[in-house]
């Protein structure tokens, strides 16, 4: 901007007010007696809080990842649970089939012992119907 | 220790408004007053500096209104002028032109005088003044440019 540049170059950033000598050494003595003494205990309270804010912001990314990480330990522990029940059913399907492979064996063994072969069990079959 | 820290760059903010030496210091003695009975209300959503300009910068602007309203000096200062009222201040050390520039920026209205003064002297960030000023950034910037316009006029007429 030309203009801000030509206010630079005719008045600068010189400061033409002055103050008393030593001013500024009893400024913060002179603020602090007209302050009632209450008053200066509630500050010091409220001048811990924004800095415990602060504390709690620089904080959050901290809990983020904790909070990414029990999600991702309960994930894993409920997709093993999941998965240990699923390779459990085949077993009991085998136990299944065994009992009625162990059947079928036991009837061989039945005609065997009656003497009877597949005719006479066609036959007496045929018979009920 | 608030005190300490900010009351020196706060005293610069309020002078630049106010101009005299007494009554600046007045009206920071009453800006922090207020700033410490009004604690409860800072809610640490800006820093306790902006809280504070916030405050010291209107009790500057209250002041100049009131005495705008309600003007103290006598006639003979009145007719005097701002100029030489500061030329004739013992805490005012420029020069006429400077005395005189004064007086130019003393008469913009507030938003343009306030953003000119922290923008131009203090170097602030308008997202800073923004939430001192409770004005937009757009805003502050087409005060500023207003701003500077109006006192780079000044410098033309009395070249």
């Amino acid at each position: 901007m030309n203009e801000e540049v030509l206010i630079e170059s005719k008045m600068g950033k010189r400061n033409p007010f002055t103050v008393p000598s030593g001013y500024f050494d009893q400024l913060t003595e002179q603020i602090m007696q007209n302050i009632p003494e209450e008053s200066t205990q509630t500050a010091q309270i409220h001048e811990i809080k924004p800095a415990k804010r602060a504390i709690l912001r620089s904080l959050r990314p901290l809990f983020y990842a904790a909070a990414c990480t029990c999600i991702a330990v309960f994930g894993v522990a409920t997709y093993q649970h999941l998965n240990k029940q699923t390779t459990e059913t085949p077993q009991l399907q085998s136990n299944i089939v065994t009992v009625h492979s162990y059947s079928d064996s036991y009837i061989d063994e039945a005609t065997d012992y009656a003497m009877l072969d597949n005719d006479d069990i066609y036959a007496s079959l045929l018979a009920d119907m | 220790m608030m005190v300490r820290q900010y009351s020196e760059q706060l005293y610069w903010q309020v002078r630049r408004i106010v101009l005299t030496h007494e009554d600046s210091n007045d009206v920071l003695q009453n800006a922090f007053m207020k700033a410490w009975t009004s604690l409860d209300t800072f809610k640490g959503d800006s820093k306790l500096f902006t809280w504070l300009s916030r405050i010291a910068i209107n009790e500057a602007l209250d002041f100049t209104r009131k005495q705008k309203k309600h003007p103290l000096q006598s006639t003979d200062d009145e007719e005097l002028g701002l100029a030489n009222q500061l030329m004739a201040d013992n805490y005012f050390d420029g020069d006429e032109t400077e005395a005189q520039l004064q007086e130019a920026i003393a008469q913009l209205p507030d938003v343009q005088k306030t953003v000119f003064m922290l923008r131009y002297y203090d170097e602030m960030k308008y997202s800073e003044i923004s939430k001192i000023l409770g004005t937009s950034e757009g805003g502050l910037k087409a005060s500023y440019h207003i701003a500077v316009k109006k006192i780079s006029e000044f410098f033309k007429r009395n070249d």
